[in-house]
């Protein structure tokens, strides 16, 4: 008596965890960095490519750095990221394939409003966080596998000088819980501009330095290596459709506070290698 | 804060379809661990209490040690499992609900039978001798011990379901935080507080809190006190 109400205790649950893991429609996984989630992007366009080709994307927004590790060990079929250092890694790996630059934007040196290392009057983002180093002014580090931090390492390179220890807060989150870090100590970051316009409302922190070549921010879609049969074909058809079709158009009118936060790749623009640039320098 | 609590509660007075979707996830996820960690745990629980006081003993110390078993360190645990590239990768089960499930009862488990096993152990030798002198076949024993213990089964599964369903590390391990898959409460609280929209992330945490309070103390009072 108890050995059978036991029995269908368990195979009413074996049901369960089958059917939880159905769904008619071909899955497809695709990793992205965080930014493309959290702004809102991916559910602003993914759902009418979803309709459209009747599959589904399972976007998992765990960063440019874990993204590729995810297609390395082949636990997703595309990735989404913004990382041009490591996307070269493993196009040279042979890892990842079928690269397409989609959109870019520019990264974004943000500080206190009162801008005490005087960043707002530097003549570059080299000079600039030389100013934020001498100023000796707080700084506030992703410190994580994300293309923002990476992007971080390569200008301090630039720079040629790090802000010293103690000037150094590293909180190995995401952007928006560094962004409060920075905005609570009245510290410097370096953001992806997305990010920074979802969120300027709530965060005392403004916007210091810009522009330059230095800053330029460059998504890009790609496949793991040896995709093959379906899975393939709606990678290709998801990359064709974000770089000229229907998602193209979704992508450029997406807006954040009125604007415009992530640039589609200008239509001509040579955009099959990592190391390229919206526009000639 | 005053403010983002008000448009918290607006939020949930306005029935948003998504929250409604992620509390039905979460709860689906739970109360299948949970189950199937009271499944599995009460009949281990009679053997390991029928064993002796020597396998009782060690039932009790790994269980104990068990049910502090770090919720990250169980879902990486998992995902290497169950990652492409791992040994039980050809099950697909990476990235689902069944995987969440898994994970969750990996920690529910050590819960039930910490708590069962104890009242087992507690309860008067006699009772288990005479059953067995008079010739009761096992499955009736075990009945007959599991009913004298239900308060401490119904412990255990209340501890349990608390620990599944309030968990974050392993969910967002093992489940990605897939919109409309396996987004659960808990990853649904942090993916909001990254994205800065601190009113939907107090209106998701207060509909966590309010679920798990309710749920607890209430099949507390129904199960124990009827």
């Amino acid at each position: 008596m108890m050995c059978r109400r036991l029995g269908s205790v368990v195979a009413f649950t074996l049901c369960l965890a089958v059917a939880c893991g159905c769904d008619s429609r071909p899955r497809i996984r695709l990793a992205t960095t965080t930014s493309v989630e959290n702004s809102g992007l991916l559910a602003a366009v993914l759902p009418a490519f979803e309709q459209a080709h009747h599959v589904r994307i399972d976007a998992l927004p765990i960063g440019s750095g874990r993204a590729l590790g995810l297609l390395r060990r082949g636990d997703a079929a595309a990735a989404l990221t913004h990382d041009p250092r490591a996307e070269a890694a493993a196009l040279e790996a042979g890892v990842i394939t079928g690269y397409r630059k989609i959109m870019f934007n520019s990264f974004l040196i943000v500080g206190p409003p009162a801008d005490p290392a005087g960043v707002g009057r530097a003549s570059g983002i080299v000079d600039a966080l030389q100013r934020i180093v001498d100023g000796r002014a707080q700084f506030v580090s992703r410190g994580d596998a994300s293309g923002t931090y990476a992007r971080e390492q390569e200008l301090w390179a630039l720079a040629g000088r790090r802000p010293a220890r103690e000037n150094l807060l590293e909180t190995g989150q995401g952007m928006a819980a560094t962004l409060r870090v920075a905005s609570e100590h009245g510290a410097y970051t370096l953001t992806d501009g997305a990010t920074f316009e979802q969120l300027r409302s709530g965060l005392a922190l403004t916007s210091v330095c810009a522009r330059g070549p230095e800053l330029v921010n460059t998504y890009a879609i790609f496949e793991r290596a040896g995709l093959a049969g379906a899975e393939r074909a709606v990678v290709t058809a998801l990359t064709d459709w974000l770089a000229e079709g229907d998602g193209r158009r979704r992508v450029a009118g997406f807006l954040i506070n009125g604007r415009t936060v992530f640039h589609v790749w200008p239509a001509g623009a040579p955009g099959d290698q990592p190391g390229h640039r919206p526009h000639a320098r | 804060m005053l403010a983002e609590i008000g448009r918290a509660l607006l939020l949930i007075a306005g029935g948003d379809v998504e929250v409604w979707q992620v509390t039905g996830v979460s709860f689906g996820v739970s109360v299948t661990a949970v189950a199937a960690a009271v499944a599995l745990g009460l009949p281990a629980t009679y053997l390991l209490a029928a064993g002796g006081p020597r396998s009782t003993r060690i039932g009790l110390w790994a269980a104990h040690g068990l049910a502090a078993l770090p919720t990250v360190v169980v879902g990486l645990t998992l995902y290497f499992m169950f990652s492409a590239s791992g040994p039980l990768g050809w099950t697909r089960l990476l990235y689902t609900r069944a995987a969440m499930a898994l994970a969750q009862l990996v920690l529910a488990l050590p819960m039930v039978v910490a708590v069962v096993l104890g009242a087992l152990h507690r309860l008067p030798p006699a009772a288990r001798e005479s059953l067995a002198t008079h010739g009761v076949p096992w499955t009736r024993q075990m009945a007959w011990l599991l009913w004298e213990v239900r308060s401490a089964i119904v412990t255990g599964t209340l501890l349990a379901f608390a620990r599944a369903f309030t968990e974050l590390g392993a969910a967002l391990i093992v489940g990605g935080n897939i919109r409309g898959a396996t987004r659960t409460l808990t990853t649904f609280v942090a993916l909001e507080y990254n994205r800065g929209d601190d009113a939907r992330a107090i209106a998701v945490g207060l509909i966590l809190l309010t679920v798990a309070l309710v749920t607890n103390s209430l099949m507390q009072a129904v199960l124990v006190e009827r």
